[in-house]
């Protein structure tokens, strides 16, 4: 029962820790974007910035990290929990359905891949993968919906929409992939390393008595 | 070496390879450029409307080179004295419109949108290049996106 009590603080405390995290950097480090580069993309004569920048990589990494280092409903109560109270603050729309449920399923993806054991550091090129994958299917996801809403509900207005989306994709891939290199992996590594600690001393105690 | 180091080193490298290629491909296609657009030098008229949402109309006949939405509507708040007040974001590279002749948004959740020859307005205004004889519309309406 204490052991049952004591795993959920430590959930309770980390999810915590990742929502004050995520809410604080979504609330507070748009200031903190860099320009846009002056790298132009034109397509169907559109021409846009490359590179579109925004948070969605804080609430991105929150999502990773919760999906990594938590368990159960925890892995979708963080990102969703974050969203609500920044989208409170900041105002949203109905792509709130979309926002949401994207960042919960980036969550997902991840605690699928640790239930399977598959986020170690040895699989580094899976997280990367992961976490690209995760990035393309919450676009497609958002942007399906920001054509239901917004856009003329036909081909050519998915197509528009799509095609408007590429600067923003562009800049969720980069500073996704460099988010995990930068924090992902070393608190991967950590964890890792952590466990195998736990182990060495683990076999320390049994030594003697095997003596 | 390590066959796991190996194929980790491999699964990186080459997508980063492929992607470089690609990237090239597309410099070299024109598809990716550091120019955000050629800017037409000479002299072209255009039309600028603005509808306040309260069936008062402005209409103005403009003569102007290097043409973007943006510069159109500068160049007629200079040339016909009235004001306008945006942001500019660095992020996007674009000012966005939020009063015009102080007309501000957000009264009666109605916004600054242009349209051109009719269509709605889908990149920012500093990036819509402008033709001869185009008619831009600014209109206080509800989001339209």
């Amino acid at each position: 029962m204490r052991e049952i009590i004591k795993n959920h603080a430590l959930k309770i405390f980390t999810a915590s820790i990742l929502i004050i995290l995520g809410v604080v950097g979504r609330l507070t480090f748009t200031k903190f974007l860099p320009s846009s580069p002056s790298i132009y993309l034109t397509i169907n004569g559109m021409t846009q910035p490359m590179f579109m920048m925004d948070l969605f990589f804080i609430i991105a990494i929150i999502s990773i990290l919760a999906g990594i280092l938590l368990k159960g409903y925890y892995v979708i109560l963080v990102p969703i929990t974050v969203m609500m109270i920044t989208d409170i603050i900041i105002g949203n729309s109905f792509i709130f359905v979309f926002t949401w449920s994207g960042f919960a399923l980036i969550g997902l993806i991840f605690y699928a891949l640790k239930s399977k054991n598959k986020i170690t550091i040895q699989r580094i090129p899976l997280i990367f993968g992961a976490g690209i994958g995760s990035v393309l299917l919450y676009d497609l996801w958002t942007n399906f919906g920001c054509w239901l809403g917004w856009y003329p509900n036909n081909i050519s207005g998915l197509s528009l929409c799509y095609t408007l989306s590429i600067p923003f994709t562009l800049w969720h891939l980069l500073s996704t992939t460099i988010a995990i290199t930068v924090i992902v992996l070393p608190i991967v590594y950590l964890k890792e390393h952590k466990d195998v600690k736990i182990n060495l001393k683990k076999k320390q105690i049994e030594k003697p008595i095997s003596i | 070496m390590n066959r796991t180091l190996l194929k980790n080193i491999l699964l990186i490298t080459i997508p980063i390879i492929v992607l470089g290629i690609v990237g090239v491909g597309l410099i070299g296609t024109g598809i990716i450029s550091t120019e955000p657009f050629k800017l037409d030098s000479k002299t072209i008229n255009t039309t600028l409307i603005i509808d306040y949402g309260n069936n008062v109309i402005d209409t103005y006949a403009l003569e102007i080179s290097n043409a973007t939405v943006y510069n159109a509507l500068i160049q007629a708040s200079n040339q016909y004295d009235f004001e306008v007040r945006s942001y500019y974001y660095d992020n996007y590279q674009s000012h966005y419109i939020y009063s015009i002749n102080n007309v501000v948004e957000g009264k009666n959740n109605k916004f600054w949108q242009y349209y051109i020859n009719g269509e709605y307005g889908i990149v920012g205004a500093d990036l819509q290049v402008l033709k001869n004889f185009d008619t831009i519309e600014w209109k206080y309406q509800e989001p339209k996106i």
